[in-house]
């Protein structure tokens, strides 16, 4: 049968070719026959006689080449087209408001598809989970190798387990230094995740043994812009922290399942021997554990074992351990954390608002077409046309709108995910989310397009199915059209309703987002660059002889850099403002009051730094002083905190001249030492610290001279723009030490730009997507009411001949378009408050409920709907009455 | 004369012919089915191109432009497979057919 069908659309091609063949065959019997010695023209005689009759020859061809019900079908398609064509205005509006529908649809759903829905991209990957410890405040920490070996050892429930901890490598070559981020892995990791080695092999099992740890796996990503994807670097050796390490394998492109750390992934990866610094309880480094849950092993399970585990643990180190418990968690849970699963599906639901707006503007396109065309359909039932036949002409050319509408949409998706995928900060999405137009999504857009094609285009068919010929003809239909304005009227209500739960939305999110951007950062952000400098040695530190040493290093680099023209401060610190890195958890409790075990303390983070820090960044001194060059190792140990720790330790007090007390941090030493007591000398107010809304971090800052901890970033304030500076900065750092790498070098704005990126892309989408619905909504409310002014013509010129003002008419064709649009706020802002709180996990400082924006949003709805009623309003005011009933 | 074919026989007869001789065109297969015949079966073109159409259709033969004996541009048919396969089937048809007719009409010589 197939062969028959698709021959039945080549039927001309065909058709040439039997003439064709037909004319080989009369000449060749033409040429036998004067062969046989008849003249030319008794030969072509004669060869005609003996083909027969042509036309029966063609016309029994051409039925085996006839399909009755496809020959229908083509008929049908082609006659819908020609409608179509007939009326390009209502062709192209219905085509593009498809074509916006389903391509902002299938764009987010590629989205959600990609991070929500499709399964993790490794075997078994359902199985696998992250583990953390838990504090005694409820959140999920650090751990120790102590406690991971505990875990590792004691559980049955996890068939491989694996711990990473996130560091820097400084790679030196004959000409160059280069700061890498290291993924440091127990032998297992790899094998957690199921990935194999493009090239080479991982880790093997005794490899994770301290002694045997020099071995490297490069990144796909290093090993093409390092290493020139050169095949022979497997095997060869290369220096990191000035060691030899051998190069084992290569990983495959987009293997990466760290989570961001220096502000990328890990670009190489190193076994993680756990060395004696390592094995004290105190000392929380290792970043997470992955494990794959045996098989058969539920969550549940496994949660309950890890319990009983940590359990043990807290009662057997109760210094390091009281009241801390195990966090595990499915892995495809953690790597999208809950405001990216919230922002999804905001934007999910918006879309479907814009995709519904889009269902009613284009029924209420169709309804008003199907009463437009009711003389052309009743005479062609009066004809004879069955009811069935005139609904299938109608679902064709719904049919062809609607495949004109999808493959548009579908390329207009395509170029959205692609310039999306460009623009979007990889960061915002995780590693193992590959946003494409792939099957799925394809798959997807097509069963909305049917959707979409049945909404519009069978209901509004079946209503105006069957029309009776007196009816049509008639210009008083005055029921029919009644029934009709009465739909479209809903549409538009249900229109207005959903752009104002959409505007609503979008104008909760921009609030947010410029509140965040706007924020009282603590610190003055232009003119500043930033950038980390990997201290060498692992831990971080064990390749200087004495802490003076890297104290001094620390002050030449502050020195160095300071002398580069155009620099007007210059500081170290272990973290930079908006990461949240590297910082020191403040174990501190204050001095005088009751004692608590050192498990069970709280008090924010310790930033340590060189006391130029203050001014470099402008924060502002609130009481007392501020670190400075006298507060040395010789002196007693003093510390700044920010007002939020000061108002939350010494509400009723003065914070200046208190003591807290915080283990000293032994250089060389991982575990903490004895409490000491450091002073308070002075407040600062809050600096922004992990991100832009972060308001919880509690600091206290104290100086490298007295507390020296193995991490450097450098912030340096420019006279200038700040990225003009970083070559001189650059260059002084090699000038003073040849193997000094350097990493992430960004100005202070860029990073509060990427502090803030998610909420732009959401903002700006969102933002978007409302645009569009708003204005679809004012096209819908024009459409429908000049509409209902051409089918109350008549009706307006009666009004107007009977002594109606002009005025008068504006103020009803008006007044229709407020009340609908009234109706439809009303309904809106109902909506909007029950939706609302949904948005709480995306907003910054915005309440969800908030009154103003709500009358800010109705009072815009409003004015385009006067502007949308406008025109019509003006058109009723001009009807002739002559004009109008003259036309009768 | 009887031309007037039996339905399915010639289709037998189509094929047959390709397989005996090879990729035919339309002329070749009319000129050899009426040697065949002993000038009995002159086949009408109106019969015999709708009937190598439908043999395509169900993928028994298949066609391709090609160059004939006189070096004029000709279409070709030639056997499938499936074609080659559909001879036996088809010649097992028309033996029962033959064998059910031979069952009503008297022997040869009873008369």
């Amino acid at each position: 049968m197939w062969p028959r069908i698709v021959d039945a659309f080549r039927r001309r091609r065909l058709e040439t070719d039997l003439d064709a063949q037909l004319a080989y065959h009369l000449d060749a019997l033409e040429e036998d026959a004067r062969a046989q010695g008849l003249s030319p023209m008794d030969a072509r005689a004669a060869a005609r006689r003996a083909m027969g009759g042509l036309a029966q020859a063609q016309e029994a061809y051409r039925d085996q080449l006839t399909i009755p019900a496809v020959d229908a079908l083509w008929r049908d398609v082609r006659y819908g087209c020609r409608v179509l064509a007939r009326s390009p205005a209502f062709s192209v509006v219905a085509v593009s408001i498809l074509a916006i529908g389903i391509a902002a649809a299938t764009t987010i759903f590629s989205f959600v598809d990609a991070v929500l829905l499709k399964p993790l991209p490794y075997e078994h990957g359902d199985r696998i989970v992250r583990i953390l410890e838990r504090n005694p405040s409820g959140s999920t920490s650090w751990f120790s190798a102590p406690t991971y070996l505990d875990w590792r050892a004691n559980n049955t429930v996890f068939e491989p387990m694996a711990a990473m901890q996130q560091g820097l490598l400084t790679l030196t070559t004959t000409h160059d230094t280069v700061a890498l981020r290291v993924g440091r892995v127990t032998a297992d990791y790899f094998k957690v995740f199921g990935i194999r080695a493009a090239l080479g092999r991982t880790f093997a099992e005794d490899e994770d043994a301290p002694g045997k740890d020099n071995v490297i796996v490069l990144s796909d990503a290093l090993w093409r812009t390092q290493f020139a994807a050169d095949t022979r670097i497997v095997g060869s050796t290369i220096q990191l922290d000035n060691e030899a390490h051998t190069v084992i394998g290569v990983m495959p492109a987009q293997s990466t399942t760290d989570t961001t750390f220096y502000g990328g992934t890990a670009q190489l990866w190193k076994p993680l021997a756990f060395r004696p610094p390592f094995l004290i309880r105190e000392y929380r480094p290792i970043n997470a554990s992955f494990a794959r849950l045996k098989p058969g092993v539920s969550l549940e399970q496994a949660r309950a074992q890890m319990d009983t585990i940590g359990k043990r643990i807290a009662t057997d180190y109760p210094n390091s351990n009281r009241g801390w418990g195990v966090a595990v968690d499915q892995y495809a849970d953690v790597i999208v954390g809950s405001p990216l699963r919230t922002s999804l599906l905001a934007l999910m639901a918006a879309v479907f608002g814009l995709v519904l707006i889009c269902c009613s503007n284009l029924a209420s396109l169709v309804l008003m077409r199907a009463v437009s065309r009711g003389p052309e359909l009743a005479v062609r039932a009066a004809l004879g046309a069955s009811r069935p036949r005139l609904i299938l002409q109608l679902l064709i050319e719904h049919g062809i709108l609607t495949a004109a509408g999808s493959l548009l949409g579908v390329a207009g998706a395509f170029a959205s995910i692609r310039w999306l995928t460009l623009n979007v900060p990889s960061r915002l999405l995780p590693g193992e989310a590959s946003v494409r137009l792939d099957a799925r999504v394809l798959v997807f857009a097509l069963a909305l397009s049917s959707v979409t094609a049945i909404v519009f285009g069978l209901v509004p068919a079946l209503r105006g199915g069957s029309p009776s010929l007196a009816g049509a003809m008639s210009t008083r239909s005055e029921t029919q059209s009644v029934a009709t304005r009465r739909w479209l009227d809903a549409l538009v209500v249900a229109e207005v309703a959903v752009a104002f739960v959409l505007l609503c939305g979008s104008a909760l999110l921009i609030r947010s987002f410029v509140g965040l951007i706007t924020v009282e950062t603590g610190f003055v952000s232009s003119n500043v660059l930033t950038m980390t400098l990997p201290v060498p040695g692992f831990p971080p530190g064990s390749g200087y002889k004495s802490p003076e040493e890297f104290k001094e290093n620390v002050r030449a680099i502050e020195t160095a850099v300071r002398a580069i023209p155009g620099v007007e401060g210059a500081a170290l610190t272990n973290s930079l403002p908006l990461t949240n890195c590297c910082m020191y958890p403040l174990n501190m409790q204050v001095a005088n009051r009751p004692v608590l075990d050192r498990a069970n303390r709280s008090g924010g983070f310790q930033k340590v730094v060189t006391p130029s820090y203050f001014s470099a960044l402008r924060l502002t001194l609130r009481q007392g002083r501020l670190l400075d060059a006298e507060d040395t190792s010789g002196t007693i140990p003093v510390i700044v905190v920010n007002e939020r720790l000061a108002r939350r330790y010494f509400p009723n007090a003065d914070a200046i001249g208190q003591h807290l007390l915080v283990p000293e941090r032994i250089p060389g030493k991982t575990g903490p030492g004895l409490d000491i007591p450091w002073e308070i000398v002075g407040v600062v107010a809050n600096e922004k610290i992990s991100a832009l809304n972060d308001d919880d971090s509690e600091i206290g800052y104290t100086s490298y001279e007295q507390s020296p901890v193995y991490f450097t970033s450098l912030v340096v304030r420019a006279a200038v723009d700040p990225s003009t500076i970083e070559p001189a900065v650059r260059h002084a750092l090699f000038t003073l030490n040849k193997g000094q790498g350097v990493l992430d070098v960004r100005t202070l704005e860029q990073r509060k730009t990427a502090s803030a990126a998610s909420e732009r892309v959401q903002a700006s989408v969102m933002g978007a997507f409302s645009i569009v619905a708003v204005l679809l909504a004012a096209v819908g409310m024009y459409g429908v009411l000049a509409y209902s002014m051409a089918l109350r013509r008549r009706e307006i010129g009666i009004r107007s001949a009977l002594g109606a003002s002009s005025s008068r008419l504006v103020r009803a064709v008006l007044g229709q378009g407020l009340v609908v649009t009234g109706i439809g706020v009303t309904v809106g802002a109902v909506g909007a408050l029950a939706l609302a709180p949904l948005l709480r996990a995306a907003l910054y400082n915005v309440r969800p409920r908030d009154p103003w924006l709500m009358t800010l949003v109705t009072t815009l709805l409003v004015l385009i709907a006067m502007f949308a009623s406008a025109i019509p309003a003006r058109r009723a005011a001009k009807v002739d009455p002559a004009i109008v009933l003259r036309g009768e | 004369m009887p031309t007037e074919v039996l339905q399915g026989t010639l289709d037998l007869m189509v094929l047959r012919t390709l397989d005996v001789l090879g990729p035919q065109h339309g002329l070749g297969l009319a000129k050899r089915i009426l040697q065949m015949s002993e000038g009995l079966l002159d086949l009408n073109q109106g019969t015999l191109y709708p009937a190598l159409l439908r043999l395509e259709h169900r993928r028994w033969i298949r066609s391709r432009w090609g160059v004939s004996d006189n070096n004029r541009k000709a279409k070709f048919y030639e056997l499938t497979a499936r074609g080659r396969k559909q001879i036996h089937e088809e010649a097992r048809n028309w033996e029962t057919t033959v064998a059910l007719m031979a069952r009503f009409l008297p022997k040869t010589g009873d008369t």
